[in-house]
């Protein structure tokens, strides 16, 4: 498919000179005389590439290029701007703005399509990049969403029929047991879906930069003592306060408090898991030139190192021999939260003997 | 100031690299289109150059005034003549005016003055509408008038007319260095005269010159 190209200039025959040179070098060519008409042709034609001059009648070029950057459905067009003087206000003014390049009248045709031709290699490999990103997560939802669901949900559907087939026959007791298990089926879906939509709106964090740096000035003071009560929390639930062994040094974390609590929370609920009870779980904690360095380890299943490499986005496995659930969206969750805060992420384990989280946050020194 | 040249430069170039490029995908009634745009485009930069020259060397003062005996009615019969054979011959221009109007002045300041009001008449009014030129000589002043029923400017803007580079706004597609009216202000002045307009948008514009005989 040809690229659509914009084109503004209120100077008649610059415009038309602009248009069949396009045309010529096989473009699928638009052309409005001032910003105003611009804009209303960016938002029918959503063309690919727009390419204005700056002073002109009704609305001049940095006005269109605001109106672009306040678009939802405009903002990712390249804008590339002529103008026939250098005006070293406008040009500042466009670059804050976000305008790709400025280019001087009179331009040189080779460098103009050039220049036009690298903004659209750019625009075609990110929407490339994202579409593909897409395909992943899709496909990955479509694959494993249904399973995470369906074992819980069998469970609700599998012992309510049974009570209701069977309620006469069964002693208090019995129906007591089951209750709770659809309560525990229950439960586990809405954990399921919850982290299912914390996922989905870390996923556009990471992929809106203006989200990701605001996210990134915060500070968790005594990040050390928050780290141990949440830990405490989860262990309590669990009944496994006792295989605690922790030392963390004193720490301000450079992330979000409830970020770090969610990180924390899926990273023992991993470990509670994928553990016998009275086994350790131990938790460590020291500062690493300009890292804290967060270990948390399980003495249970561990991974083989396929399986470590495989860990992503709702990627499951050993489900045959597993009944938890829950554990790719646990460490896809945690790998974006870290991701948020420019930290780092590893896993090291050996079957049957161990896992170690390791999580290296930066902090505030 | 270099803005008004850069326009007529980003043609001229645009336009030959493109024969340069591509010209093998161009027909002949594209390439005659286009070399056309550049002549067109050279013959405004050569004026724009002309007259930007013309108004820094007068607002230096740096012309020097040449006088001499001038028959108006001769001088203005002559400049209507080339003007109609080398620009529209179906054109009318109607000169009305005293018998024997002759007077001590400079005969290119002249020229410039009538030459210019005259090609902007014609520039800014239907072809099939005629253009009048009145002369009269009126208590030792010679006063001229340009009369036609064009485009006409708007009340707003009768007084930026003689700026240097300002266009009115209903001459979109008219093709002007925006320095006519300026070039004819500043000849106007070296002649101790007067210019002023009356005009009604879509009706047409009156320009009135008015230069002492002595």
């Amino acid at each position: 498919m040809k690229p659509k190209i914009l084109i503004v200039d209120d100077e008649f025959e610059i415009r038309e000179n602009l248009v069949k040179i396009f045309e010529l070098s096989n473009y699928t060519v638009y052309s409005a005389k001032d910003g105003l008409e611009a804009l209303h042709y960016a938002r029918i034609y959503l063309p690919d590439i727009i390419l204005t001059d700056i002073m002109m009648p009704n609305m001049d070029g940095l006005e269109l290029l605001s109106n672009i950057q306040q678009d939802l459905d405009l903002l990712g067009i390249p804008v590339l701007l002529l103008t026939a003087r250098a005006d070293q206000h406008a040009i500042k003014k466009s670059l804050k703005l976000g305008a790709e390049v400025i280019l001087t009248k009179p331009f040189d045709i080779d460098e103009l399509l050039s220049n036009v031709e690298i903004r659209l290699d750019k625009k075609r490999k990110r929407e490339k990049h994202l579409k593909s990103k897409i395909e992943i997560l899709q496909s990955n939802l479509s694959r494993s969403l249904p399973h995470e669901v369906r074992t819980p949900l069998n469970a609700v559907l599998g012992y309510s029929d049974f009570l209701k087939n069977n309620f006469t026959k069964l002693n208090n007791d019995e129906i007591l047991d089951m209750l709770s298990e659809i309560n525990k089926g229950g439960k586990r879906l809405q954990r399921i879906l919850d982290n299912f939509l914390y996922y989905a709106n870390l996923e556009h964090i990471l992929n809106t930069p203006s989200e990701k740096i605001k996210e990134s000035e915060n500070i968790v003071f005594g990040a050390n003592k928050y780290i141990l009560d949440i830990t405490l929390m989860k262990l309590y639930e669990d009944d496994r306060i006792d295989d605690l062994n922790a030392h963390l040094e004193d720490v301000d974390l450079k992330i979000s408090e409830k970020y770090l609590s969610k990180l924390i929370e899926e990273i023992i609920d991993n470990a509670i898991k994928f553990s016998k009870p009275k086994t350790p779980i131990v938790l460590k904690g020291i500062k690493k030139q300009e890292y804290y360095h967060l270990q948390i380890t399980d003495y249970g299943i561990g991974f083989t190192k396929d399986q470590i490499e495989m860990v992503d986005a709702y990627i499951q496995f050993n489900r045959k021999f597993n009944e938890q659930q829950g554990i790719g969206l646990g460490i896809a969750i945690v790998k974006d939260i870290v991701n948020i805060f420019d930290g780092k992420y590893y896993i090291e384990s050996e079957e049957e003997k161990f896992t170690t989280i390791n999580i290296l946050l930066k902090y505030n020194s | 100031m270099s803005h008004e040249f850069r326009t007529p430069l980003t043609i001229i170039k645009s336009s030959t690299q493109m024969f340069q490029k591509f010209g093998n995908k161009l027909n002949i009634e594209e390439k005659e289109f286009y070399y056309n745009r550049i002549i067109k485009t050279v013959d405004y930069l050569n004026d724009l150059i002309e007259n930007s020259l013309f108004i820094g060397k007068s607002e230096n003062n740096d012309i020097a005034l040449n006088k001499n005996p001038i028959n108006l009615n001769n001088f203005i019969k002559n400049i209507v003549t080339d003007f109609v054979n080398s620009f529209d011959k179906n054109r009318t221009v109607e000169i009305l005016m005293d018998k024997d109007i002759t007077f001590e002045s400079d005969e290119r300041l002249l020229y410039l003055i009538i030459n210019n009001l005259l090609t902007n008449a014609h520039k800014y009014s239907p072809k099939d509408k005629k253009i009048l030129i009145e002369c009269f000589n009126e208590d030792n002043n010679i006063l001229l008038k340009f009369i036609d029923e064009g485009i006409g400017i708007s009340k707003e803007e009768i007084d930026k007319i003689f700026e240097h580079f300002y266009r009115g706004s209903n001459t979109n597609n008219i093709v002007g260095t925006g320095l006519g009216l300026a070039v004819v202000k500043e000849s106007i002045s070296k002649l101790n005269g007067k210019i002023w307009v009356e005009s009604e948008i879509n009706k047409g514009s009156t320009f009135f010159v008015q230069l002492p005989i002595q």
